[in-house]
């Protein structure tokens, strides 16, 4: 009965001792665990809700045209680098604001296929990521941003404002035939120079009648 | 007479040490001004390259150039900094350990007077570094994120192998990475580890994570080294043929690996551009200018099996 009553004790213990390490050992992503407790203090979305319209949409109504700009990098890559890319910093890697018409050829998984001539460019819609859209505009700069991350998620929150409003939209509308009026911002590489695979990422899309 | 020598000496003495200070206060530039290259960890070659560019080009424009290893131990980054300064060097070419544990040595120097540039990894302060050339590794890690979901078909489960905790870099290049991948629900990632920018700790975490994942298709690597240690993980495992491992960095054995088709790609960054720029803005500094922008990135390339023929290691300078 002693021996029994011990039995249970121990059993009981056990079951404490495991429900106590069962709640007390936890496995989380570490990048999530570090994001814990870190101060929230800028809202990359809201900035890019803010300056949308007024500011960056208007500063694509300046792009330079996508066959004049093709034409100008084919003749002079040099010059047209340093009178139409920006930059952040240093490197080879340029962005440029464009804008054109074109006739679709090609509905792919991932992008639109348009012809311009005797041109055809991407328009992504898919892979809309990185810093294309925000560095081409020439409106946000590094410097002012004490956290290199803030910086980067101001890409982000455009890059999910463009796949949330401008894309879904076009795709559900779009067909082969139709002329379609786009504008937006192309990642070229001055050193390794491609101009045969353009793929231009949108801020605006518009389906011409 | 003994005593008027004795005064005539001092007096001497006096005067050469007045003079000796007026002479490193003013200091021509060019003329025997040394830089100090602080180095986070020379048990990486990419390191080295940096280090030694950085010191040849401070030599190449006539300053003595010494290099320090911080071997990853920011205790150690202060005694170089305390060394640098109490040897009189005249600027410091910095390649952090620790984003925020080096701010204090960062300071350190400002407040003696001695610019510090810092050269791939950035400090978390604005007003610490006089200038900060930093690889931009978030949108290198947003070009490999895209090539990663294209090689992966966009499913799979994967394997993420981080740096130094510390370091901002390590972040930047996962969130690169991960504002790509965690867009396509079906990419599950099944482990993320930090194995220190090491390639041997890579090793021995691939090791551990193949045996409870057995199943991945895709390792990203937040360096080329730990990509190198995370191979030859697979290929003891015999699984080398079957998992895609990406790495980042531009070095050497991961830019071969890429040609013979062991590593699908890397960021290529560019060391010697970034150590070159350092040791020009220390050379401009010593000539007076002091409008540095503070944060100057610099772009990285994707190297991939479709391109590897255009890059060598360790990029243009």
């Amino acid at each position: 009965m002693i021996m029994m009553k011990t039995g249970v004790k121990y059993a009981v213990g056990v079951v404490i001792a495991g429900i106590a390490v069962y709640n007390s050992l936890y496995f989380r992503p570490l990048d999530e665990k570090l994001a814990e407790g870190q101060e929230i203090a800028f809202d990359a979305t809201a900035l890019v809700e803010e300056m949308w319209g007024n500011e960056l949409l208007a500063v694509y109504d300046s792009a330079t045209d996508i066959r004049v700009l093709l034409e100008r990098l084919k003749s002079d890559p040099e010059s047209t680098f340093e009178q139409e890319a920006q930059a952040l910093g240093i490197g080879n890697i340029g962005y440029f604001k464009v804008k054109g018409e074109g006739k679709v050829l090609e509905l792919n998984e991932n992008n639109v296929l348009l012809q311009l001539g005797d041109q055809s460019i991407e328009i992504e819609t898919e892979f809309i990521f990185g810093n294309a859209v925000r560095d081409a505009s020439g409106l946000i700069r590094i410097n002012d941003y004490d956290e290199t991350s803030d910086f980067n998620s101001i890409s982000e929150a455009i890059n999910d404002k463009i796949r949330k409003e401008v894309i879904p939209a076009f795709r559900a509308k779009v067909s082969t035939e139709n002329t379609v009026s786009f504008k937006g911002a192309l990642e070229l590489n001055k050193a390794h120079l491609n101009l045969s695979q353009i793929e231009v990422i949108p801020v605006s899309l518009q389906i011409l009648p | 007479m003994q005593l008027f020598t004795i005064r005539l000496l001092y007096v001497l003495i006096a005067v050469a040490t007045l003079a000796g200070c007026g002479e490193q206060k003013g200091k021509s530039p060019d003329q025997s001004q040394k830089v100090a290259v602080i180095i986070s960890t020379l048990n990486n070659p990419w390191f080295v390259v940096l280090a030694e560019t950085a010191a040849n080009r401070a030599r190449e424009l006539g300053y003595e150039a010494t290099i320090f290893d911080s071997q990853n131990n920011t205790a150690l980054e202060t005694d170089h900094f305390e060394n640098a300064i109490a040897s009189g060097f005249d600027a410091v070419l910095f390649n952090p350990t620790d984003a925020d544990g080096s701010i204090a040595n960062v300071r350190m120097a400002k407040k003696a007077g001695i610019p510090v540039f810092c050269m791939d990894r950035e400090v978390n302060a604005t007003d610490a570094a006089t200038s900060q050339i930093l690889s931009d590794s978030y949108a290198g890690c947003v070009a490999i994120g895209k090539y990663f979901v294209e090689k992966l078909h966009k499913q799979g489960k994967y394997v993420e192998i981080l740096g130094l905790v510390g370091d901002n870099n390590t972040w930047s290049r996962s969130k690169g990475f991960h504002s790509v991948v965690d867009h396509y629900p079906d990419l599950k990632m099944a482990a993320q580890q930090s194995a220190d920018f090491d390639r041997n700790k890579a090793m021995e975490v691939m090791e551990s994570i193949l045996q409870v994942h057995p199943d991945i298709k895709g390792v990203f690597c937040g360096n080329d080294g730990m990509a190198m240690g995370a191979y030859q993980a697979l290929v003891a495992a015999g699984k080398a043929e079957k998992v895609m491992v990406f790495g980042f960095d531009g070095a050497g054995d991961v830019i071969t690996s890429i040609q013979q088709k062991k590593i699908l790609a890397t960021g290529m960054q560019f060391p010697k551009l970034m150590a070159k720029t350092a040791a020009n803005y220390a050379h401009a500094y010593f000539h007076g200018k002091r409008d540095f922008a503070q944060k100057v990135p610099v772009t990285v390339e994707m190297v991939n099996q479709e391109n590897v023929h255009e890059y060598v290691a360790y990029g243009s300078e």
